[in-house]
């Protein structure tokens, strides 16, 4: 069991990079609008994604048991699902053809990517420079 | 635009471009790599390192046939975790008769740099005829048929000292008129140990047996 | 009576060369897959020396590469090269020469593998017969290549052949510096380089491999089939100038980034840290590029599955070409050295850039050359899924699995001792390894069912006769 000072922590942090990452790419989202003609109402993009993000986020409650197996389980049909969510969503919910849909929805796939890619390189850049678990570096 | 056009001139003659291509690659590797050729550190060996003898150059070569270098680095980095899970940091003296370099790109096993002198030789030869019987959950592969081919089947041992002699390593004629009969009887797992047995003795943390104590 | 051969484009090479890439894309992944397999059940080489890990890596490196990689590449470049010089191929003998003694060499290299015959420095790792007959083959190719050019009725040469022309250039030095070795017998030599500086020579040439080859000369196919698919001429000239060079010169120096904390002078490690920083921009500047292209195009999505190959490969160049500079970084490379976070990058790119702009390509190409509509859109698109869904499988779990072991390989409990052992923390990575091979099952479906499309295209077919089209005189040479 974790002492509850990390506990707190990594909850706090975990809960902050999901705040970041909904809001930034709700404001990535709209700034694509404009290439690809869609709707450009942040609220409407953040709905959006909030919809797109449903099935990771109430799948996520396999966290709370710790076993790799259950999670992947769950989580990788969820991120399907969401993945669906993206495609068939941004044309129907941004007013767009299905076609300009799939060109943005690739995009912002990009954008999750690197966005996750870089939270990946964030927190351990921190962890080499001490802020997190103890590493002997 | 003044630089466009200079690049139109570019564009439209195959012959420049070629040029233009060579000349702004090849700065790079002129700048950082030929001067690390240059560089007597990196190819002055350290006091303890010495060069292979037959025996262990022969498993050193049977180490790069069956790849082992995919699975297993042989470089400790300067981090406290590193060295107190391996030993002292890999430096670069240690390498300098290393043809080629084996320190490895992935750690599927653990790092191998100072394994010599860690495990016994019979511990090795169980190991690697069945990874499993020794290490449980081991991924590792078996390497049975290391057991049943002689270690000078292709009979080019002095061949390869030559090779290297020519490149610098330290025989002498008496090493290499001596290296078949120092590989009679052995098979390719004994030349396999003896070499992993030798990895890490280079290191000047270790002090050097005296003289007297070796016979 | 028809007019002579040389009229016309020289297209079978091209179509020859495709069908090879996708025999050795499927042969190649396979091998990827069996690899995989064994990482979960050691036991799958049925001690045989030809089937075990050890050697058979590198026959999926080099077949992916040199097999898939190099014939797709060759293909595309033939093809390309004549439709911009508006001028058949030069030495078109010499171009079937490269493309059959091509397929020789990489297919005995391949055996040679299984058989033992490595100098264990990753993609050289053909001994040094192949060397010499790979850099024979290799001016081939850039004296059929470059002769088109010099042939060409247009007078300005456009960008997709300086990225090939850069390609050609570029590997052809990296290939015979690296490669230079004193030959012992047929199947062994010793490499010129020792230690430390052979470790700077070996990844000077292994990075610059991936950014000429794996990324230069298939951007050099982005550039020629995106606007040609899309319809759309390239949204920036002046960017892709800029982009080009400071790709050629920059790239060159974040070599040593795959050497952080090793026995190197710091100062070699901090500049390739630097310039893989700064070789973001140029990879960026080339996806924008792309992407703007292709943004206004989206009514050919309808009924062209070839264009969300390409879109979607622009998205993963994005990611892969980020991820690299960052994990360039000295505090990230601290952990993900030696780990599966590298494969996981490794893939990225191969997967989501590589593999999937020449599948669209290909779908682009394969119909021209076979002078018929693709055989079933329905099954391209059903392999456009897999694919996406292949590649981010790999990519996640490769992602656990290399943090993971970076983590734990680091950490050091409260009193200062190390809180893992390593048996302990690698037998915990194979539930990562079982999701990988998943991943590998589900891209290498997608492409045999690309294999199956394409068969079925070009079956029966007989080869389209294409002349160059009158010159603009404003641009004729």
């Amino acid at each position: 069991m974790l002492p509850s000072s990390s506990l707190t922590a990594i909850s706090v942090g975990y809960f902050l990079a999901l705040l970041f990452g909904f809001i930034s790419t709700a404001f990535i989202s709209r700034w694509m609008a404009t290439t690809y003609g869609a709707r450009s109402s942040l609220g409407l993009h953040f709905a959006l994604i909030t919809i797109v993000a449903a099935p990771l986020c109430v799948g996520s409650i396999t966290h709370l048991f710790p076993d790799v197996f259950l999670n992947v389980l769950v989580l990788i049909p969820a991120m399907i699902w969401s993945m669906y969510l993206l495609y068939t969503g941004i044309p129907i919910a941004l007013e767009i053809t299905a076609e300009k849909g799939m060109l943005m929805a690739s995009a912002l796939v990009g954008w999750l990517l690197v966005a996750s890619v870089s939270l990946l390189g964030i927190s351990v850049g921190l962890w080499t420079l001490g802020i997190g678990p103890f590493l002997g570096v | 635009m003044d630089g466009l056009s200079l690049h139109k001139k570019l564009e439209e003659n195959a012959g420049l471009l070629i040029f233009g291509i060579l000349f702004v690659s090849i700065i790079g590797g002129l700048v950082q790599v030929l001067p690390v050729l240059f560089q007597e550190s990196l190819s002055t060996a350290t006091e303890n390192t010495r060069v292979y003898d037959a025996v262990e150059l022969t498993g050193r070569d049977i180490y790069i046939r069956e790849g082992c270098s995919v699975c297993h680095s042989q470089q400790i980095r300067p981090l406290i975790a590193e060295v107190m899970r391996y030993g002292p940091y890999s430096r670069a003296g240690e390498f300098v008769y290393d043809r080629p370099f084996l320190w490895g790109s992935k750690r599927t096993g653990p790092d191998l740099h100072r394994i010599g002198g860690k495990y016994s030789d019979i511990w090795h030869r169980v190991h690697l005829l069945d990874p499993r019987s020794v290490v449980k959950n081991s991924i590792m592969p078996a390497y049975p048929w290391l057991a049943n081919r002689e270690a000078n089947a292709n009979n080019d041992i002095q061949l390869k000292m030559r090779v290297l002699q020519k490149l610098g390593h330290p025989y002498t004629e008496a090493d290499i008129e001596a290296a078949p009969a120092s590989l009679e009887g052995l098979k390719e797992i004994d030349t396999l140990i003896r070499y992993l047995q030798v990895l890490g003795a280079g290191s000047d943390q270790f002090k050097k047996p005296k003289e007297e104590e070796t016979s | 009576m028809p007019d002579t051969i040389e009229q016309y484009y020289h297209d079978n090479v091209v179509t020859r060369l495709v069908q090879f890439s996708v025999i050795w894309a499927v042969v190649a992944m396979s091998v990827g897959v069996y690899l995989a397999a064994e990482l979960v059940a050691p036991t799958l080489d049925f001690g045989q020396p030809w089937l075990s890990f050890g050697r058979l890596r590198p026959l999926h490196t080099n077949g992916i590469i040199f097999g898939f990689g190099v014939s797709a590449l060759m293909g595309t470049a033939f093809y390309s090269v004549q439709r911009t010089s508006h001028v058949p191929l030069y030495a078109p003998k010499l171009a079937w020469v490269c493309c059959y003694g091509w397929q020789l060499v990489i297919l005995l290299g391949g055996l040679s593998l299984l058989a033992g015959w490595t100098s264990s420095k990753e993609y050289a790792e053909l001994e040094w017969p192949f060397d010499i007959a790979i850099t024979i083959l290799w001016v081939g190719f850039g004296i059929v290549f470059f002769g088109t050019i010099a042939r060409r009725k247009i007078k300005p040469i456009y960008i997709s052949n300086w990225f090939y022309g850069a390609m050609i250039i570029v590997v052809a030095m990296i290939h015979i510096v690296n490669s230079l070795a004193i030959p012992v017998t047929f199947s062994k030599s010793y490499s010129l380089y020792a230690g430390a500086q052979d470790a700077v020579v070996q990844w000077w040439y292994g990075h610059n491999a991936v950014g000429f080859l794996l990324t230069g000369g298939f951007l050099g196919m982005m550039y020629y089939f995106l606007p040609k698919q899309a319809n759309r001429p390239l949204w920036s000239y002046r960017l892709s100038v800029v982009a080009f060079w400071a790709f050629t010169y920059t790239y060159i120096w974040a070599g040593p980034h795959h050497l952080h904390y090793n026995a190197i002078p710091e100062w070699v490690q901090s500049l390739a840290v630097v310039m893989s920083l700064i070789l973001l921009a140029p990879s960026w500047a080339t996806m924008i590029n792309g992407i703007m292209t292709v943004r206004s195009a989206s009514e050919k999505l309808k009924t062209d599955p070839a264009l969300k190959f390409i879109v979607l490969s622009l998205a993963f160049y994005g990611l892969a070409t980020f991820e690299g500079p960052m994990m360039a970084i000295r505090s990230v490379n601290v952990i993900s050295h030696f780990t599966d976070w590298t494969i996981g990058h490794v893939h990225s790119g191969a997967l989501g850039w590589n593999a999937m702009v020449t599948y669209g390509t290909f779908y682009f190409l394969v119909p021209r050359l076979a002078g018929k509509e693709l055989y079933s859109v329905g099954l391209a698109n059903l392999h456009f899924w897999l694919a996406l869904a292949g590649t981010m499988l790999y990519i996640i779990s490769m992602w656990a699995a290399g943090v993971s072991q970076g983590l734990l390989w680091l950490s050091v409990d409260e009193i200062g001792e190390l809180s893992y052992g390593f048996k302990d923390i690698m037998a915990s990575m194979v539930p990562y390894y079982g999701l990988r091979l998943i991943a590998g099952l589900i891209f290498l479906s997608g492409t045999i069912l690309m294999a199956y499309n394409l068969y079925m295209t070009m079956k029966g077919c007989k080869p389209v006769l294409v002349k160059p089209p009158k010159v603009d005189p404003a641009y004729s040479v």
